[in-house]
């Protein structure tokens, strides 16, 4: 049997002292999209900040194990090193720091920490150039600075891209179709698409089915009051975006 | 011996003739006054008691050969420029370690080296009264000044939208070479853009060997109708340094002027940057970055004046202050009676490293005219907690993100220096200052 990616196992968290994580417990396996869903409040993105080691999330209880080692153990860019990517509900704007200076910085951090040698900036460039093609963007937002003045639909294809030239283990999507119109949804799930193989997990956090319907993800676990309380596949999403959630908690209650 | 005495004593025996007259008017001035103190509104945050204590003597001339200047650019990380150099070593012309491009229009001469007839330009500003309680340090210029610069283009006039990056490059090179005594020097410069006319001007100081030294440096602007000039100012001054700098500008009829400063070192730095505004459609752009460290305290002094219609001015400043250092800003605008259609903005951004460093930031806006449109804003915090996580997240370490933080909070402001060269000159220096920070 193959190793997990991931391996949540009663997970506990709190944020300035309140508890949002009760005992959650969650695998992902290589290859696997799983998508959780669940109602706003319910701890999506504490969980997702939580495996990116988000300063301010505490942990309380719990495990989490990647790739059999312990996560939470490790800096945040320790994570990132080790090829935990978190593409950001609200990528940060960083006037005067170039986005291409950024994202080598970034990828020659990562090298350095797997003894691999660091990119110079035409061997940088080259791959660059070769990741845009495949996701068919454009390199407008290169010679900018980091997400600065970006829109909405370009601050997620610049988590897209930078996704896909670090080339991570486990890329965490939080929320990524928030405040998306439906052509830059698109174009962002086809760069998630391009990106899926055997041997990459994603866990996809989201509000809505929407996403779901261009990200097709292999599992669907529903978070309710910091719990995951119900897994299923792909049809588990299309009943929660005619039903709702009322339908789950009253088979909760039962 | 108080400060104003140990100045006064380094006064020059013999000057030209022609500057004697305002010499001795300053005396009489800098006797009434004395130096600020901090009583004084503009000086409430700068105590001069840092370069206070020294028995200051005017430094010898002659002092460096050109092979030791190469060296020690070389040492400063100072890249070799294209354009001409004008350099002056302990407050003395060195025409050995100077020339002057054959430029059409571009005159450059040593005030020590002009003579009678050729003074009549230089000698209104040479006359111009420094009277006030505040500017003492300007009424001692005059008094003490050896030697400087006068700077006369008018040159090519400029297609409209040229880059100004292609510009003739003229650089004011300042050289102090203490001795064993603590080194008093002034210097004084006079620059005048005619109509039409473009430039870009670098203003340096480099500081050789070890000791204490106190530059007085006061430079006089003037811009013509149309004419433009980018001014970049680069004080890399030794630890035991300093530096009082007064930039007068006067700014005729849609004329445009850009200044960058950075300072980054010594131990009293104080720049009174005053912008006259008096010609219609004149456009000033001001900027400067401050990053000490150590004890070193700097000061921005800007005060923008708005006397006429239709003219537009900006100030951003920004500062990174660690360790136990200081910083100042204070940003003036007045807009007077009748300058309808004005657009005056500043901004002040500050970044505090350290628990006991300390920055004073004030602006100040007095408005007389009703159609203005005048914009400020001031910040001081420290690194943002979250754009600390998203280079993290990405796997910086975070000794690293931190200084891309620093470095790019500034940077941007460095980012408007026309000339190639210069900006990766000055943002390089910022960069490799920087670098060994505690952030």
């Amino acid at each position: 049997m193959t190793q997990n990616i991931l391996e949540i196992k009663d997970l506990h968290a709190s944020v300035e002292g309140k508890q949002i994580l009760k005992g959650l417990t969650l695998t992902v396996a290589p290859g696997e999209v799983a998508a959780i869903m669940g109602p706003n409040g319910a701890g999506k993105s504490t969980l997702a900040n939580v495996l990116a080691g988000r300063p301010g999330y505490t942990v309380d209880s719990g495990s989490v194990s990647y790739l059999g080692q312990d996560l939470l153990a490790l800096e945040a860019d320790e994570r990132a090193c080790a090829g935990v990517f978190l593409a950001f509900q609200y990528p940060v704007e960083i006037p005067g720091v170039n986005n291409t200076y950024f994202l080598r910085a970034a990828l020659n951090a990562q090298r350095r920490s797997r003894d691999e040698e660091e990119l110079d900036s035409m061997a940088f460039l080259k791959l660059v150039r070769a990741r845009l093609k495949a996701l068919h963007i454009t390199d407008d937002l290169l010679h900018r600075a980091v997400n600065e003045g970006f829109s909405g639909g370009e601050k997620k294809r610049n988590e897209v891209f930078q996704m896909a030239v670090l080339e991570p283990r486990l890329a965490i999507l939080d929320e990524t179709d928030s405040g998306l119109d439906i052509d830059a949804l698109k174009i962002v799930a086809d760069g998630v698409n391009e990106l899926r193989s055997s041997e990459r997990g994603f866990v996809v956090v989201t509000h809505y089915q929407r996403l779901l319907d261009h990200i097709v993800p292999d599992t669907v676990h529903v978070l309710m009051d910091g719990r995951i309380v119900k897994s299923g596949t792909s049809d588990l999403a299309l009943r929660l975006e005619k039903e709702g959630y009322a339908w789950i908690q009253e088979e909760l209650a039962a | 011996m108080s400060l104003i005495e140990a100045l006064l004593s380094t006064a020059p025996d013999a000057t030209a003739g022609w500057w004697q007259p305002s010499r001795e008017a300053h005396r009489v001035i800098v006797e009434r006054h004395g130096l600020p103190d901090r009583r004084q509104e503009n000086w409430k945050y700068t105590a001069l008691r840092p370069i206070e204590g020294h028995r200051y003597q005017a430094p010898e001339q002659g002092v460096l050969q050109p092979e030791d200047l190469a060296e020690l650019l070389d040492a400063n990380g100072v890249p070799q420029l294209t354009g001409s150099r004008i350099t002056f070593v302990n407050g003395h012309y060195a025409p050995a370690l100077s020339h002057v491009d054959d430029v059409a229009g571009l005159k450059v001469r040593a005030l020590s080296q002009l003579g009678d007839a050729e003074a009549a330009s230089a000698s209104a500003e040479l006359a111009t009264e420094f009277s006030r309680p505040d500017e003492g340090f300007a009424a001692l210029n005059t008094l003490l000044a050896s030697d400087g610069v006068l700077l006369e283009f008018s040159g090519t006039t400029h297609a409209d939208g040229q880059d100004m990056a292609t510009a003739p490059v003229v650089e004011l090179l300042f050289v102090d070479v203490p001795g064993a005594t603590p080194a008093a020097t002034a210097v004084r410069n006079i620059i005048k853009i005619g109509p039409g006319a473009s430039l870009s001007l670098l203003e340096r100081y480099v500081s050789a060997g070890e000791g204490v030294a106190l530059i007085n440096s006061l430079s006089q602007v003037e811009l013509e109708a149309k004419s433009r000039l980018s001014h970049v100012r680069l004080p890399l001054l030794g630890e035991e340094r300093s530096l009082i700098s007064r930039l007068d500008v006067r700014l005729g009829e849609g004329s445009d002027y850009r200044c960058f400063g950075l300072d980054l070192s010594g131990t009293l730095v104080r720049h009174d940057l005053n912008v006259a505004m008096v010609g219609r459609d004149a456009q000033a752009s001001l900027n400067g970055v401050y990053a000490p460290r150590g004890k070193t305290h700097i000061d921005n002094h800007v005060a923008v004046d708005h006397r006429v219609p239709d003219a537009v001015s900006s100030q951003a400043f920004k500062g990174v202050l660690s360790e136990r250092s200081r910083g100042v800003f204070n940003g003036k605008v007045v807009v007077q009676e009748g300058a309808d259609g004005t657009d005056a903005s500043q901004s002040n951004a500050n970044l505090l490293l350290s628990p006991d460093a300390e920055i004073d930031t004030k602006p100040e806006l007095e408005i007389y005219a009703d159609d203005v449109k005048c914009a400020h804003g001031t910040t001081v915090g420290a690194l943002s907690g979250d754009q600390l996580f998203y280079l993290t997240a990405r796997g910086i370490p975070e000794v690293e993100a931190r200084r891309m933080l620093t470095t790019g909070f500034c940077r941007e402001v460095l980012e408007g220096i026309p000339v190639e060269s210069v900006r990766d000159h000055a943002i390089s220096l910022l960069t490799d200052h920087l670098q060994d920070i505690q952030a």
